[in-house]
């Protein structure tokens, strides 16, 4: 094949794919739409076909050729009405699809694939639905057209159409120099009006008798084209400004000669034959005689099959347009630059730095978004996915996307395509039930898959959500101590998350049997594997019977991550922000108590949690170094333990005689810096030398020298031009061969400190002013970010935060409640939550971070009282102001809130009695519980909720408890209503700290419905409402 | 035709082959100049843990992360001490940009081709291996270099003399 002729194949092929890739959604919506179909759809898809028939045909491509045109002929059948789009008959279409990108994915070799068996499938569905005389009609062309002039060959059954249409045919001979040229139009236009009086059948550009360049300029370019129209003769010569001549109608398709088409005739004959006594025979037998794909068949492409001819992207116009501007004003900006330092013009270097700064970033930005592509293109492909397993395992589901305008960079795309197909086809296999089972358990039989794009703090996040039969932890559990995974007692004490995760692990598989839908057992750490290496987060979230939600994180670019830049002995490393956990810092004198020996590795109690330490020095193998100040200078750490004392140390007393403001810079005197980073299952904590800022860099590969270094996962360059290399948090964890700590001995000391935590709180602990602290409960945080004070714009009087393309509302201590203003500097920090029920983010300004602290709930809600503080304590020798955050919210945005009470008009009042004896969290989940919408009857003991529950004259809904009261405790509580007829239906949710296998036992046989743990907000107010519900419909099911 | 042209014509013809050539230690070496990209001063190199010791570390060049290697130990000899007069030769290698790290830089020579002869077994120590020929200068020898070879040295500790 000629260079040139190779050329035009594969811009045919690119073509073609653009052609098809709506199809299949557009068949499936015509599937739906049934005979009620939208006409112009069915066009728009027998266009496509059509177009890829032409092409085909004129590049040689036979069978290509063939297979579309028996697709267009199918489908303009639909078209006209004279075949209704079945299950079956799409069906059919779809395969022929496939077949038709299988050829056009191996094009060079199309022309000797097999395609019968799909062209005789699409035959029989025209003879199973069609008459005799259409399909015969079908096969049969005809030559029409002005003899001897321009002749056209077109089905007999285009011509009968026509007809029935009331159209006339006609062929108009245009030249497209003197009809076209000379009269100030296009050929576009030309086209674009004949469209517009009829339908274009055939059209013919005579470019063969031009010659070439050196016989001139032709004087003539033939154009005819054959329309069906019901516009009269003389106004197409109006119209066109034709001359008589140059417009022949044809006469009635009587005296149209049969064309020579062999193959038709045989082919006719035998459709005769097999056709169904009756018209109206059930498609089904159509469906059936479509033949399975066999082996030597060109198969459809399996879809995770990528096009290899793609290896362009489209980008729009504008956008290049955009980037030659910015390219434009590089070069100024380097012209200036060039020209000030010759000049040695310094004074203008600053504004030329500037400018040259700003231009290179916008133009970073600029590039970056020519790699970004619509989500759309990757979700395009699951609603037949759906369709087909549905109907392969016999299900009913419904599958809606939202979204698909979400941008994502190329690469991201091309690699999240693989796990979320799993995950969807997880869902229709493992998590939708048959219909039989649905129905029995009073649910839809149709289930309801639902997949979501959306951006979210700078990140773009998946949901796949289902209706289905939700994952039973307890079974997970038992999978995962069967298989020797975790221990019978890690299995015990597992939260319901945690279990939850289980699922990634490697060699996990709930399913019975290795089907070849899914379940080899390869998929969800894969999944998440895939995930992470892109620099996202996976999370997933179950009920049993309400169905499964997965969470998907990504970044919105790979090149870009946010990072933690920190030192260990002279270099500085980077560290990725997904990766990061928490950051603790130890003070010398706390070290030794903190960090404790297990089996020869050092491990941080952390909150009650053994987290194996590893020392970055060591599993670099660099020496690692502290910064004295005085002078500053960088010495050799050479501590054989983190918990020794380093030579030149100062006793500790003497440590805590100097400033605060000391205390908080110096890295010497055996304060620890410590990283918890996370990765998948592992958590372990880094000791690193000193700490610097959180930057977003940019992430350039190492070379392949240095592609064996499991602890490294690339390398950065920082502001002053040094390379920093970024660490593997997963490959320094297989380095040192981590493990999480064995939990004997653990266990006993984790519950003691359970049991301590009884009634205590952990609190971020924050100063607005210097001399004024404050504490926010850290259940109800999202995230803390840190940012410039420039960041912060006053809008309206409203003060937001510009933060990575979103706008955040803030929150100002001072203005809300009594405080004093907020001091001015560079950096503060910004608590970030979010209320119940909204999606809305909102930002509490702290200007300076103190610690992360237990505190007591013992809190003095009397004097400091005021909207927005819950109360006060004393907290190193401070008296600390507890912030209640929604009590802030509504303060300042009252407007918010009424749309959260219509939102709760479902479960409008329904009445929970709620027993607590700490005054503390009596308020706060009162609080929220209120907030999201429910009448609540708090009582600070069970006795007296007892008392209540029987006086009150309304029943209540649901009661929530707390165990440890003085007089009666929550199990008395709970036994005393479940052993009472009036109460017995009431379902009880324990909140408490103690969570043990007795106390969760305990609780079992007095009648708890559920636990919960103190204290997760979001957590409870779902169990809540779904008990609520069930019990609801329970009561319904009674009464019915 | 000037001269340039004429030598590029040798050149192209195979007749003659262009050396950027520098010392490592007294040895002069020499890689074919289309294989240089450029020769730099960048020796403020960030250390690379867990990589093996003919690896110096990586430098910053124009914002792309280019991994060093320190020739002497590659060859087996002992590691480089940088002095003023060190440079970095950045090789083309398998599509990839890695960092030569040298003694002093010395000429340009042209060396015509039926001239270069096969390298002993052993100079100065070092295995022939690491050679592909030696050039005979008015003055000494030009020992030229297999960069691919070098490249994929692991040093001192492979040695075998």
């Amino acid at each position: 094949m000629s260079l040139d002729n190779q050329k035009m194949i594969e811009e045919f092929v690119v073509e073609s794919f653009e052609h098809l890739a709506d199809v299949e959604n557009d068949l499936l919506t015509i599937e739906e739409g049934g005979a009620d179909s939208d006409p112009e759809l069915v066009n728009k898809v027998f266009r496509a076909v059509h177009s890829i028939k032409g092409a085909a045909g004129f590049l040689g491509l036979t069978t290509i050729n063939d297979l579309a045109h028996s697709l267009e002929n199918v489908l303009n059948l639909v078209r006209s009405k004279e075949l209704v789009p079945t299950a079956p008959v799409v069906d059919s279409l779809l395969r022929s699809v496939d077949a038709l990108r299988g050829l056009l994915n191996n094009v060079n070799t199309s022309n000797e694939q097999d395609v019968r068996s799909f062209i005789d499938a699409l035959k029989q569905i025209i003879s199973g639905q069609a008459s005799p005389e259409v399909s015969a009609s079908l096969e049969r062309n005809v030559q029409v057209g002005q003899p001897a002039t321009a002749m056209f060959e077109v089905s007999e059954h285009l011509l009968a159409t026509h007809r029935r249409l009331g159209h006339q045919l006609f062929v108009l001979d245009f030249d497209l120099i003197k009809d076209v040229e000379e009269r100030g139009k296009t050929p576009l236009s030309l086209i674009k009006d004949l469209l517009a009086l009829g339908e274009v059948v055939e059209a013919r550009l005579d470019a063969f008798n031009l010659g070439d360049l050196s016989t001139g300029i032709p004087d003539r370019l033939r154009f005819v084209a054959l329309i069906g129209t019901v516009v009269d003769r003389q106004m197409l010569m109006v119209e066109f400004g034709l001359a008589e001549e140059h417009i022949h109608q044809v006469a009635d398709a009587g005296s149209a000669s049969p064309a020579p088409a062999a193959q038709a005739a045989p082919a006719v004959a035998a459709q005769a034959v097999a056709i169904p006594a009756a018209p109206a025979a059930p498609p089904s037998s159509a469906a059936p005689a479509a033949p399975p794909v066999s082996a030597q068949d060109s198969s459809p492409p399996s879809e995770t099959s990528k096009t290899n001819v793609e290896t362009s992207i489209r980008v729009s116009v504008g956008l290049l347009d955009h980037l030659m501007n910015l390219a434009g004003e590089l070069v100024l900006s380097r012209n200036q630059l060039v020209q000030t330092i010759n000049n040695r013009e310094t004074r203008n270097l600053e504004s030329v730095s500037a400018r040259l700064d700003q231009v290179t970033s916008e133009l970073q930005e600029a590039i970056m978004q020519t790699r970004m592509q619509p989500i759309g293109t990757v979700f395009n492909k699951f609603p037949r996915i759906v369709r087909d397993l549905s109907g392969k395992l016999g299900k009913q589901c419904d599958l809606t996307i939202e979204g698909k305008d979400v941008d994502l960079d190329k690469s991201i795309l091309e690699t999240i395509g693989d796990p979320l197909t799993h995950l969807i086809r997880n869902s229709v296999d493992h998590g939708i039930e048959a219909p039989q089972e649905r129905t029995s358990k009073g649910k839809n039989p149709i289930g309801r898959i639902s997949l979501r794009a959306f951006h979210q703090a700078g990140k773009v996040n998946i949901e796949i959500s289902d209706d289905g039969a939700g994952i039973d932890v307890n079974k997970i559990k038992t999978k995962a101590v069967s298989k020797g995974l975790i221990s019978t007692e890690r299995a015990r004490e597992m939260t319901d998350r945690e279990a939850l995760s289980l699922i990634f692990l490697p060699g996990f598989s709930l399913a019975e049997k290795v089907t070849d839908v899914s379940g080899r057992g390869v998929g969800m750490d894969v999944v998440r594997t895939n995930i992470e290496r892109l620099g996202g987060t996976v999370e997933i979230e179950s009920r049993v019977n309400s169905g499964t939600t997965i969470r998907i994180s990504l970044p919105l670019t790979l090149a870009i991550i946010p990072s933690l830049i920190v030192r260990c002995g002279e270099e500085r490393f980077a560290i990725p922000q997904v990766n990061i956990n928490e950051l603790v810092r130890i003070k010398a004198g706390d070290v030794k108590s903190r960090i404790e020996h297990i089996k020869n590795a050092e491990v941080l109690r952390l909150r009650g949690n053994l987290l194996p330490l590893v020392r970055l020095s060591r599993a670099l193998g660099l020496q690692s170094k502290y910064l004295d100040p005085v002078p500053s200078e960088l010495k050799d750490d050479r501590r054989k333990n983190l918990a020794d004392r380093r030579a030149d140390e100062e006793h500790p007393t003497e440590v805590e005689a100097r400033s605060g403001q000391e205390r908080r810079q110096d890295t010497t005197a055996g304060a620890l810096n410590i990283i918890v980073v996370e990765t998948g299952q592992l958590r372990y904590g880094l000791v690193v030398d000193g700490l610097h800022d959180s930057e977003e860099i940019v992430v350039k590969p190492l070379g392949r020298h240095m592609k064996g270094v499991r602890c490294l996962a690339g390398a950065t360059i920082l502001g002053d031009g040094h390379v920093a290399l970024i660490l593997d948090i997963a490959g320094i964890a297989a380095q040192c061969a981590i493990e999480m700590p064995e939990e004997h001995g653990a266990t006993a000391r984790a519950e003691e400190s359970a049991a301590q935590k009884a009634e205590h709180q952990t609190a971020l602990l924050f100063t607005n002013d210097p001399s004024e602290q404050f504490g926010v409960s850290m259940s109800l945080i999202s995230r803390i970010e840190r940012i410039r004070a420039e960041q912060i714009d006053s809008v309206g009087g409203q003060e937001v935060l510009q933060y990575r393309g979103s706008s955040l509302p803030l929150l100002s201590l001072d203005k809300l409640i009594k405080a004093k203003p907020r001091p001015e500097q560079p950096h503060m920090y910004v608590i970030v939550f979010h209320l119940i029920g909204q999606r809305q983010e909102i930002g509490l300004i702290a200007p300076n971070l103190v610690d992360i602290r237990e505190i007591s709930t013992d809190i003095d809600v009397v004097t400091f009282r005021e909207p927005g503080v819950l109360g006060s304590l004393v907290i190193d020798e401070k008296t600390t102001r507890l912030i209640d955050l929604s009590e802030l919210a509504r303060a300042a945005h009252g407007e918010w809130f009424s749309q959260q009470q219509q939102a709760a008009a479902t479960d409008a009042g329904r009445r929970i009695l709620f027993a607590e004896d700490s005054a503390f969290f009596r308020k706060q989940v009162a609080g929220f519980l209120s907030e999201a919408g429910y009448e609540v009857q708090a009582c600070e003991d069970g006795l007296v909720a007892w008392n209540a529950i029987q006086q009150s004259a309304e029943p209540f809904d649901l009661v929530v408890t707390d165990i440890e009261m003085p007089n009666m405790d929550g199990y008395e509580l709970t036994r005393k209503i479940k052993n009472d007829q009036r109460f017995a239906n009431i379902p009880v949710i324990a909140v408490t700290s103690l969570a043990g296998q007795e106390n969760i036992q305990k609780g079992g046989e007095v009648g708890i419905d559920e636990y919960q743990i103190k204290l997760d907000r979001d957590q409870l107010i779902a169990a809540v409402t779904r008990l609520i519900k069930r019990s609801a419909t329970a009561v319904s099911g009674r009464n019915a | 035709m000037t001269t340039t042209m004429q030598r590029q014509q040798r050149n192209m013809a195979g007749k003659e082959l262009e050396l950027t050539t520098f010392y490592v230690g007294d040895l002069l070496l020499g890689v074919d100049i289309h294989q240089v990209e450029e020769i730099n001063r960048q020796l403020n190199m960030t250390p690379a843990p867990h990589t093996p010791e003919t690896i110096r570390g990586v430098v910053n060049l124009r914002g792309e992360v280019v991994t060093v290697l320190d020739l002497r130990r590659a060859l087996g000899l002992e590691p480089t001490i940088i002095t003023e007069d060190s440079r970095n030769v950045i090789v083309n290698s398998r599509g990839e940009r890695v960092g030569l790290l040298v003694d002093r830089i010395a000429d340009v020579v042209i060396a015509a081709t039926d001239q270069i002869e096969p390298p002993p077994a052993n100079v100065n120590g070092i295995d022939g291996r690491f050679f592909a020929g030696v050039y005979k200068l008015e003055s000494e020898l030009v020992v030229i270099l297999d960069v691919e070879e070098a490249l994929a040295s692991e040093g001192a500790s492979k040695q075998t003399t």
